[in-house]
């Protein structure tokens, strides 16, 4: 006689839970302690960049050009914490490792099952294709919080080794935390959307890797040539902006609600097709 | 109520139809063979079966829900192992058993222990060092182990060596006899004729045949195998009604003399053909699964439903025109 276990909370169930943390927990590690390590080194570094900065008599104009474009054009009446922390959480180098670990783990199902034939196993068992995204988002969401905490973790620990001259507060760099949390809620919508569209897991990731790159293209020239700039409400990167919230000091409730819908929509419209499309290995 | 069921299934990818009006009824309790070659669309149907995929038109039901409104609570009745089984490499037997146990909601380790113990399974190795054919016994394992009344097995034994492929034929008698209805698609003719109650013959998307075994046989009349002395083989012209020569399977030689075909005739009739010529020895009998498969798909033969035989007439003691060389010694092989 087998006995039964609890398997369902919900529309999750916990051993597609387990399999997903087994699947994802050493990539995730992994980049979880480059960030960390990331994190801690721009922590460290920029601030003390500021610092000689403000020594040699301000940025030059050149410095501001370049400046402007990858903070915005309120960067000229920031302070130079502010800068250095709004520098730290606008960078590319730690917004790719963010990002990378979003793509790597959200196109794993169906794209990487589809790819690799085991979504055949996966869907011979008696679970709905809603309760395999519900339960697989639910670990994306984890693991990119653990990217996040490592992040700020981080930073966290190369406070203490900074000038507070040059710190900015942590208040301030929570609220830049809780705007990053709401961006990746929107990637991990995007990536999860391609991934359902996808049967080759390359070609769910070319996809995703192509729209952040279009995300950060297209704010960075938004910044520096007019055209482009009518077209930056379409990068999700227009609402993440660590330097205005730095300085306003209250969390940008706006832009986080227009990234929280729009990877909540994105992430709706991926199950549907996940729940009515064909699927088999390839 | 048909355990598996399929009305009208169509499945078409794109503007090729996979399966082509499938009309399949698979009693509860009952092993049904599936047979037909690579692209027949068998694969298409068991997807369809288990919800993979939508049916582009008609209907599927296991245990009398739809395939695919269903498909979660079926699986919850249903075992199956896909013809080319793989699972995530670092999983190992135990883990596969906790695992797989922990998403149906039902611990199948003490049983799933057992059945490896019987297809000489060793549990802690883990996938990604397994040969296909142990992935294929854990396949088994997995679809068995939480005792489903529906085992649906797509080539299951292609990779298992034949003395585990023979405890495999026990295991899957004993679930039919303890009341599990078995949907075995296969390519090994020999496993499907000693197991199966029902056939079904898939060509091309369509079903060309659909029933028991042994009616299946007795349509198909008597196979005759016969040597003639080299140069005398009839002509076609000369062959009573009801016999038929068999195109040669290709890529097999065919000796001097020796003539194969059907015979759906009276069995006088060709005893009398056969008299009248010079035979050195021949061989009457029913045929084996593998000759009344190959029988529907002799290449460019088109699909014709074979007519019932009439029932066989004693036969009359025959008078032979010539006398021959050897006594004619019909040989009835079952």
């Amino acid at each position: 006689m087998t006995d039964r276990l609890i398997s369902n909370i919900g529309p999750i169930n916990l051993g597609l839970v387990q399999r997903a943390l087994r699947e994802v927990s050493g990539a995730t590690a992994l980049l979880a302690g480059l960030t960390a390590g990331v994190s801690y080194l721009m922590g460290f570094a920029f601030p003390r960049i500021q610092e000689r900065i403000l020594e040699r008599g301000g940025p030059t104009a050149a410095m501001m050009r370049f400046r402007a474009a990858f903070l915005g054009e309120e960067s000229a009446a920031a302070l130079p914490a502010q800068i250095a922390a709004g520098i730290q959480w606008s960078h590319p180098v730690l917004l790719a490792l963010v990002f990378a670990q979003i793509i790597v783990v959200c196109t794993r199902v169906p794209a990487g099952e589809t790819e690799r034939g085991t979504i055949d196993v996966l869907l011979g068992l008696p679970v709905s294709r809603w309760q395999i995204y519900v339960s697989e988002t639910l670990v994306f969401l984890l693991t990119s919080l653990v990217m996040l905490l490592a992040a700020a973790g981080g930073a966290y620990l190369a406070r203490a080794s900074v000038n507070p001259q040059v710190l900015a507060p942590w208040e301030g760099v929570q609220r830049v935390l809780c705007n990053l949390a709401c961006l990746q809620v929107a990637m991990i919508g995007v990536v999860c959307l391609f991934s359902t569209l996808s049967e080759r897991r390359g070609r769910a990731v070319l996809a995703a890797v192509t729209v952040v790159l279009v995300w950060i293209i297209g704010e960075f020239f938004g910044g520096l040539w007019e055209p482009a700039e009518r077209f930056e409400w379409l990068s999700a990167l227009h609402y993440y902006k660590p330097l205005a919230v730095l300085r306003a000091g209250e969390l940008p409730t706006t832009n986080m609600l227009v990234l929280l819908i729009a990877g909540v929509v994105a992430w709706v419209a991926g199950g549907i097709i996940l729940s009515r499309r064909a699927l088999t290995s390839v | 109520m048909p355990a598996i069921e399929t009305l009208e299934l169509t499945h078409a990818y794109g503007s090729r139809r996979a399966i082509d009006h499938v009309n399949l009824s698979v009693p509860e309790g009952s092993i049904f063979g599936f047979l037909g070659p690579n692209g027949a669309g068998k694969t298409t149907t068991i997807r369809v079966l288990l919800g993979f995929l939508h049916a582009t038109d008609g209907a599927a039901r296991v245990l009398g829900q739809d395939c695919w409104r269903a498909s979660r609570s079926i699986k919850t009745d249903v075992g199956y192992v896909p013809g080319d089984l793989r699972l995530w490499p670092w999983l190992t037997g135990h883990s596969a058993l906790g695992l797989f146990g922990r998403i149906r909601g039902t611990d199948i380790r003490a049983r799933g222990q057992k059945l490896a113990d019987r297809l000489g399974l060793d549990l802690s190795l883990k996938v990604r060092r397994m040969s296909k054919g142990t992935r294929q016994k854990l396949g088994l394992v997995l679809a068995l182990a939480h005792q489903p009344r529906v085992l649906i097995l797509d080539e299951p034994s292609s990779g298992l060596d034949p003395l585990v492929q023979d405890e495999f034929r026990l295991m899957l008698r004993e679930a039919a006899d303890a009341g599990r209805t078995v949907f075995l698609s296969s390519h090994t003719l020999g496993e499907v004729e000693d197991l199966c109650d029902r056939v079904a013959i898939v060509r091309k998307g369509k079903i060309v045949a659909n029933d028991a075994l042994s009616a299946l046989r007795a349509r198909a009349g008597l196979q005759v195998v016969a040597h003639f002395k080299p140069g005398a083989e009839p002509r076609a012209a000369e062959l009573p009604i009801g016999l038929v020569q068999d195109q040669p399977a290709p890529g097999v030689a065919i000796r001097p003399g020796e003539w194969r075909g059907r015979h759906t005739g009276a069995v006088p009739e060709l005893l009398r053909f056969l008299a009248a010529r010079t035979v050195l020895d021949v061989s009457i009998g029913k045929p084996d699964l593998e000759t009344m498969f190959r029988a529907y798909y002799t290449i460019g033969e088109p699909i014709e439903p074979i007519e019932p035989i009439e029932p066989i007439e004693p036969i009359e003691p025959i008078e032979p025109e010539t006398p021959s060389p050897t006594p004619l010694k019909p040989e009835a092989r079952t």
